[in-house]
């Protein structure tokens, strides 16, 4: 069967480099997935979860937002920042997200409101993340 | 020189030399970071730089204000990346004399933005003006977007042909070279010829909509690599520190192991002498 090999990368790091079968993402238009053979294609990704699909499993990034380019043999994915299910923490999200609901009730700048706005997208993101590969693997 | 001209000499070589080691143990930490910084972020930066190659390839890029220069422009605008503080060896040296190898003396066809305070210094004496300076803010990295936004506009309003950005290129902790790098029309970024894996040119489906995409990778390949550039200038310039303070610190060695010959020598001299002194004396007087 025809493979993918999927490379996502941020400024950081690289988070992953692997071959798979299926790459789902969110542009700004909505989901997408990506299987072998796509046509070639370039779109930009707005904040959202990256299911990357190998043999056997499935693994999540709750993701920033950056771009997608594929010609249907290599996906590459660059984005702002990635956090892989592995990375998360419960405990440390749930913090973050009262931090920023903090902020939000507090402050009235416009700069510091847009902050905490993207603070609280990227934690209820990486929480659906770590509860979807929970229910997967319980 | 007398005995005690010398042993002050020598006490002060053995102080250079150990302030010369603290400042290599120093810039042999602050590099490994420096370092870690710059390789990390290549492989996204590399990526970044072969996905405008593709759409290079495709036609679509040409439509864009920022792939194209104004054709009544001819000055350039360079982005110089250089360190605040010197002690670094040839780092700074080697740069200007890449900067006037470019320039050749035509001042009036360029203008620059200077970051760090050695490029600034000799940009004022050599005569190209400065519509910008950004010494001032540490670390360099936080005047990315703001750097990345004047560049973006001077181009735009078609003052400039070009904009490039010079800088030391790190290639590893002993060799780094100065790299004149076009940033700007996109059109003249040279991108390494990699043959196309398939002969078919390939033409993306780019969505939403060409131009957005277009803008916006644009812009993240421009800001990044203003991003990296700083990131690999300040690896060289730790690096190229730290290799100076070692050289420097041998150096004071090999005067300190030179000297104390010379001291022992002298002061064997001198006991020499005071024994056949005494040894006249007492023959005078018996």
């Amino acid at each position: 069967m025809a493979k993918l090999s999927v490379h996502i990368l941020t400024p950081e790091k690289e988070v992953l480099r692997t071959d798979a079968t299926m790459l789902t993402c969110y542009t700004r238009d909505g989901e997408i997935t990506i299987l072998p053979h796509h046509v070639p294609l370039l779109s930009l990704l707005s904040d959202g979860i990256i299911t990357v699909r190998e043999e056997n499993k499935e693994r999540y990034f709750s993701a920033g937002s950056g771009y997608v380019e594929t010609d249907g043999t290599t996906v590459r994915v660059l984005i702002s920042h990635a956090s892989g299910q592995d990375d998360l923490d419960e405990k440390r999200i749930a913090e973050v997200e009262k931090e920023a609901q903090n902020l939000l009730q507090n402050y009235k700048d416009k700069k510091d409101r847009d902050h905490a706005m993207s603070m609280l997208r990227r934690a209820t993101l990486d929480l659906k993340v770590l509860r979807r590969s929970k229910r997967r693997w319980q | 020189m007398n005995l005690r001209q010398l042993k002050t000499k020598i006490k002060s070589i053995q102080n250079v030399g150990q302030i010369t080691k603290a400042m290599q143990l120093v810039s042999a930490v602050k590099m490994k970071k420096a370092q870690q910084k710059a390789i990390a972020g290549k492989p996204y930066r590399d990526a970044l730089k072969q996905t405008i190659a593709n759409l290079a390839q495709s036609a679509s890029l040409s439509a864009n204000p920022l792939a194209i220069a104004d054709k009544k422009a001819i000055r350039e605008l360079v982005i110089i990346i250089s360190s605040n503080k010197g002690l670094c060896g040839v780092f700074n040296y080697n740069l200007l004399k890449h900067i006037h190898a470019v320039v050749q003396n035509k001042t009036d066809n360029f203008d620059s933005i200077v970051v760090g305070q050695k490029a600034q210094q000799f940009l004022v004496r050599y005569g190209v003006s400065i519509i910008a300076d950004f010494s001032k803010d540490l670390p360099f990295e936080s005047n990315v977007s703001a750097l990345f936004r004047m560049a973006r506009k001077e181009f735009l309003l078609g003052r400039y042909a070009r904009v490039s950005i010079v800088y030391n290129r790190f290639v590893s902790s002993l060799v780094y070279e100065p790299t004149r790098e076009v940033l700007l029309p996109l059109s003249e970024v040279s991108v390494p010829v990699t043959a196309p894996e398939k002969d078919e040119l390939r033409d993306y489906v780019i969505e939403p909509e060409l131009n957005e995409v277009l803008e916006s990778i644009f812009n993240f390949y421009i800001e990044h690599k203003i991003r990296g550039a700083i990131y690999e200038s300040e690896a060289s310039e730790h690096s190229a520190r730290m290799i100076a303070m070692k050289n420097a610190t041998d150096n004071a060695h090999e005067l300190v192991h030179d000297m104390t010959l010379l001291r022992n020598s002298l002061r064997q001299e001198r006991i020499t002498n005071e024994l056949l002194d005494m040894n006249t004396a007492r023959l005078a007087v018996s």
